[in-house]
Parts: structure tokens; sequence; C-alpha cells
């Protein structure tokens, strides 16, 4: 069985990959005629990536059966990262030889560059399916969350997010003192709120940075959705595809 | 190899002050006045009227910091021989007085030459025997010229073990054929070989840490354009740390432990008490002084989180952590870890290893095993000499173990 897809911005495939990096070092995509799909826990049971990119996304996709295909997430973004502004990329693999190939082809297609790539042996796993319900949602701007995290770090590891009606808060408390930054519904940082009361959870900084800041350069707005001391899905909207993660919650006090 | 930095809040504030004979003013330490150096009044007398010196190294070696890159480098001989090996081996000095320790140490005369730490890929002669004596693992017969007579400046450092006289070399004649183990050869003749592969590879190969260090501070391995002298004290971190790396890779990969264990050992006036928590790997160091008062210093690495120096503990943090991913490893599971390092009044500043070795000491007994947390606290309070609160408080690794909730709790495993 073998795998084929042709999609014409190398350097795009490479900023979806580091955000799946955010959370894992070694994956399993599910290759089907339809799509490719990630879901992985990071091994501390913490968080939870669900990447997907349906073929519409390619110029060609060729998939002649479902298969899996098991690489290390650091060692792909290594030869991802050589790809240059314009380059074109096609990806190959042959469930036989377990082989995955990277070619890099530039604007004109006059160099070609190909990266093989020895994939590992896929272990069976029970992987979490992410099949929650949220009280709250909110369609948020990511820079503006991405402030909001940086900014608590300067005091604490952990913020508190609260989704009211009329607004996202971010509330960090440390010895040193409280940072926090509201972001009110209908101004330009707050798209859309829907709930009808206010939830909130807290959540490790370290876990919000390091999705957030790749996932940004993906997408301008993301989703919120919570419950109160739940954990939290954060969905970055992106063409022809998904990239949602989970976060389990700090529960302060118990 | 990442540049390590060179001292963390706590080396600095509380290890370097602390000889309580000369205050750690070292410039005070005199010969006729030190208890320490009692023992070793007849022999270093005799050092100090000469200017040859014929001794067995353990074999040891000192690169200093002063000056980097200029540094100062030679080796370290008593002028004794006999089987010296012993001085070169922290694994076996917790069995031993500290005032023996520290004569033996003190017993231990420096030679030493200025040379650009770039020199070591290409070193002129007396460079070139002094790597000689560096590769040896049995003590070696050395004799060592000096320029004067040598004179006692004892050197103690935050992380290395001290060592007594020194002088300015102007030969060195190593007098009986080094004994080079057959890794040691390979590693150092393979000059496209990155140091840190090398390091790991020595220490797989049961090379000791001593001999490593000696290895990398003498600039004999890493790939050719990157040999260099590196200064005794960061290359002890280097290794902790770069064999740490190495564990902890495997380690992570490992079941998690399925009990609550405590672990706990004292020697010299120094403790170390483990608590391990079924859990991912997480790491935290929190060092007590009580000496006139209680500071605290405490550094952690936790998941997801990139490394970064442990700006408090410093070297302590690398040489804490690798006796517990040995003993991990060893047993094949993976934890959550806190250790508490405590040192009381009586310690003389004799160098990082006796965290090292004390850790081991403790993790090779039996543990107290415990189904509940606060029953695991409860035993590690029993060993420590601070109240309970006062580690517990800080910790943020038995925070995160209470609070943090895992997402299995609430997303249902099952195929996708």
């Amino acid at each position: 069985m073998s795998f084929r897809m042709r999609l014409p911005s190398a350097d795009y495939f490479s900023d979806l990959v580091k955000a799946i990096h955010a959370i894992v070092d070694e994956g399993t995509f599910q290759i089907t005629s339809e799509s490719i799909r990630l879901v992985a826990m990071d091994p501390a049971h913490i968080s939870l990536v669900d990447f997907e990119l349906s073929n519409s996304a390619a110029e060609e996709y060729e998939c002649s059966g479902e298969m899996k295909m098991t690489v290390s997430i650091s060692e792909l973004m290594k030869f991802l990262k050589r790809a240059k502004k314009g380059e074109s990329l096609i990806l190959t693999y042959n469930d036989e030889t377990k082989k995955l190939s990277i070619t890099l082809i530039d604007a004109t297609g006059s160099r070609e560059r190909t990266f093989t790539l020895n994939t590992l042996e896929t272990v069976e796993t029970r992987t979490a399916t992410p099949n929650l319900t949220f009280d709250a949602k909110a369609r948020v701007n990511t820079d503006a969350v991405k402030d909001a995290v940086k900014d608590s770090s300067l005091v604490s590891d952990y913020v508190k997010i609260t989704i009211a009606p009329e607004e996202v808060i971010f509330l960090a408390k440390g010895e040193l003192g409280t940072v926090q930054t509201k972001l009110t519904k209908m101004g330009a940082t707050v798209y859309d709120i829907e709930t009808d009361k206010e939830v909130w959870a807290h959540f490790s900084i370290s876990y919000l940075d390091k999705i957030v800041r790749p996932a940004s350069e993906l997408s301008d707005e993301m989703v919120m959705e919570l419950s109160t001391n739940k954990p939290i899905r954060l969905g970055f909207p992106i063409p022809s595809g998904k990239l949602e993660y989970l976060i389990a919650p700090r529960i302060e006090g118990e | 190899m990442r540049q390590v930095r060179l001292y963390g809040r706590g080396e600095a504030e509380a290890e370097r002050s602390v000889c309580p004979v000369c205050r750690g003013d070292y410039k005070l330490c005199r010969l006729d006045v030190c208890p320490y150096l009692r023992h070793l009044r007849d022999l270093l007398g005799r050092v100090e009227s000469s200017r040859v010196l014929f001794g067995s190294s353990p074999p040891s070696s000192l690169v200093g910091s002063w000056g980097y890159p200029r540094v100062y480098v030679g080796p370290l001989t008593p002028p004794i021989t006999e089987d010296t090996s012993i001085m070169e081996s922290p694994e076996l000095w917790l069995d031993i007085p500290l005032e023996r320790i520290l004569s033996m140490r003190l017993s231990l005369v420096r030679g030493k030459v200025r040379a650009d730490v770039r020199e070591a890929r290409d070193p002129g002669r007396m460079l070139q025997s002094i790597q000689e004596l560096g590769m040896a693992y049995t003590p070696t017969d050395v004799e060592l010229w000096f320029s004067r007579e040598p004179r006692i400046m004892p050197g103690f450092m935050v992380r290395s073990a001290p060592w007594g006289p020194s002088a300015s070399l102007e030969k060195t004649i190593v007098a009986s054929n080094p004994l080079v183990p057959r890794p040691v050869e390979k590693a150092v003749s393979d000059t496209d070989l990155k140091a840190s592969k090398a390091i790991i590879e020595l220490y797989r190969s049961g090379i000791s840490l001593s001999q490593i260090v000696r290895l990398l501070s003498l600039g004999l391995i890493g790939t050719r354009r990157w040999r260099r002298l590196v200064p005794t004290e960061w290359s002890i971190t280097a290794v902790d740390d770069q064999i740490g790396r190495w564990l902890r890779g495997r380690v992570r990969e490992k079941r998690w432990i399925s009990s609550y264990q405590v672990y706990s050992h004292e020697a010299h006036h120094n403790k170390v008490s483990i608590l391990m928590l079924p859990g991912p790997w997480m790491f935290e160091v929190i060092e007590i002084w009580h000496k006139g008062g209680v500071k605290i210093y405490r550094d952690h690495e936790l998941p997801g989180e990139p490394d970064r120096y442990p700006e408090e503990v410093g070297g302590a943090f690398h040489a804490l952590r690798l006796p517990v991913l040995e003993h991990l490893y060893r047993v094949g599971r993976q934890a959550s870890v806190v250790v508490v390092a405590e040192v009381r009044e009586g310690w003389i500043p004799l160098g990082v290893w006796r965290f090292r070795e004390i850790c081991r000491r403790a993790l090779g007994r039996p543990a107290g095993s415990y189904s509940e947390l606060d029953e695991a606290l409860e035993a590690l309070g029993r060993h420590t000499w601070a109240p309970r609160t006062l580690w517990e408080r800080n910790s943020v690794v038995l925070r995160l173990a209470r609070t943090q909730a895992k997402l299995t709790r609430f997303v249902g495993l099952g195929k996708v």
C-alpha cells in the first residue's frame, strides 16, 4: 500500500508539524483516502493534540488503503526546516518499505530535493477519543491570548481562565503579585462568546504557551471551550483541516 | 555542547564561604594554623623545599577557570609512590573521615602551565604529557620539575575536590607507562565523535565519572575542531548533565512506579532524602543549608518545559539528578522526584561529589514504600533535618502532583 500527497506550500506543512511537535516527539498518522490524522497525548497525560488534514488541502492525493505511519516528529521537523519560501511539498509513504520521503520542489520546478525518513514501529495503543462537551465557547484573537499567557508567566506558572457571558479573563496570582487580562466581548479581541454562565479553570502556563505560540503562526483566531474545573479545548481553524488541543486543568485546593 | 554557566546562586552564596578555619578567605589559609593540615606538615615541608617532585598521580589533573580562555592546566600528584587511586575516587570517600579526605586532597601538588584552551587539539610537549597522564586509569608515576618551590595555596572549589601546594611547571616526565582502557583510547582517537556522544559511550562502557571528566577537561574528546581545555568545574557539571539527559530519554519511555517511595542517607554532615511519586518524569532539588540560620535554594524541571540552567542550585542539581536517573533506568521505571539535600555545620567545601555519592548510597538501600502521598510525606519528614513544612511549602513538584489533573480522568480511552 502506498500514499502520496502534494501540498502547495512546504512552509505551511512545516508550521503544522511544529504545532504537533508542541505536544509529542513521536506520533502515528492515520492515513485514509479522505485525510491524514494524528491524535496523541503527551507522555505526562496532561495535553492532547488532534490534527487532521483532508485531501482537499492537497493538489494531488493518492491513497491505496488505510494505513498507519509512526514517525519521530522531531526528526521530521529537522527535514521540514530545510524548506524554503515558495517551495511545494510531496509526501510519499510506502507501507512495505516503511519509508517516508519528503520532496521539496522550488517554484520553477528546477530544483527537487528528496529526504527519506525511516519510520518507527507502530505500537498499538489506545488513544483518547476527545469527545467532551463544554459549557462555554469563545472565539478570540490568537495574539491577545498569546500575550495574556506571556504576561501571566511573569508572576506564576499557572493561570485561571474564566469565560463569562460578556468577557474572557486570564488571572495569574503569584508571590510577586497578580496579572489580569480582560478581553471584552464586542471588542477587537473577542469575536464571539456562547455561554449563559460563568465558567473557569486553572491551567499550566507552560502548556498554554507551547501550544498557542506555534499555532498563532497558523491562525489569527482561536476557539476556546471550557467548563468549570474541566479540560480546556483550544481550536485553531485551518483550511481543509482541524487543529485542536486539550489541556487538563489544575485543580487548586484539592 | 552547551556552555555550562559558572555557578548557581546557592553555590556562590552558601558553598563558597564555608571553611570553618579560614571562613572562606583562602588567603588566610595557613599551613601552620590549619588543623586539617596537621598530619601533612612533614610531607608538605618536603614538597616546599624541592623543585622536583616524584610521585604517583592517581591520576588527577586540574584545569582552572581563572583567565579563561587562557587557563592554568596541570597534573595533581602527591609526593608519594604507592597506590594513590583513592585520592581521585569520590565513590569511596563516604566511608572515610572528612579530615582524611581533606588531608589526602591537600597532599596533591598541583603543577600548572598556562595554555590557551584551543591548544588542546594541537598540544605542545608539556600539554601532551599532561594529556597522556589524564588518559590513564591507574596511578601513574610522574616527575614534575617546577620553576620554583611549590607554595601552599590550597584551592577550594564548589564542585571539584580541593588540592594542595602549587607551582609553575617547567617539565613533566611520565615515568611509567600509563594504562589506558580500550574505550578511552577509542574515544580519544576518534576525532569525528562529538563530545556529548563520547561521554555517553565512555559511560556505557563503564569508565568512571572522574575519568570522563578528566578527558573532557583536558580536551581529549569531541570532534577535532571543538577539542579544547574545559575548566574542571564546568566539566563535572557538563558530564553529569550529558549522562543525565541520555538516561532521562530512556526513563521517560518507561512505566510509572506504582507506589510512593522514600529514600535517605546521611554522611559528612550532608543528608539527601528522596521522594519518588508515581507520575511522569519531573525532578526537583530543594537544597537547605543549616548554618547560622536556614537558607533554601531550589530548582526543578517539569514535563513540557524546555531545559534551562538551574540558577539557584547550580552543579548540585545535575549531580543529584544523575544517580536518581541511574536508579530509575536500572529498575526500568519512571517517576516524579523530589530531592531534599541538606548541609549542616561541620561541612567543608570538598565538592559536589558528596551529593552524588550520598544520593547513590540512599538509592542503593530498600525504599520505604507507601500507597498514599501523605504517608510518604510524613516518612520523608522523619528523615529531613528541616521541618516538613519548609520543603513541602517550597516544592513545585509536590504542588503539581497534588493539583495537576490528568486528561485520562476526563477523556475516555478508546480507539479513535
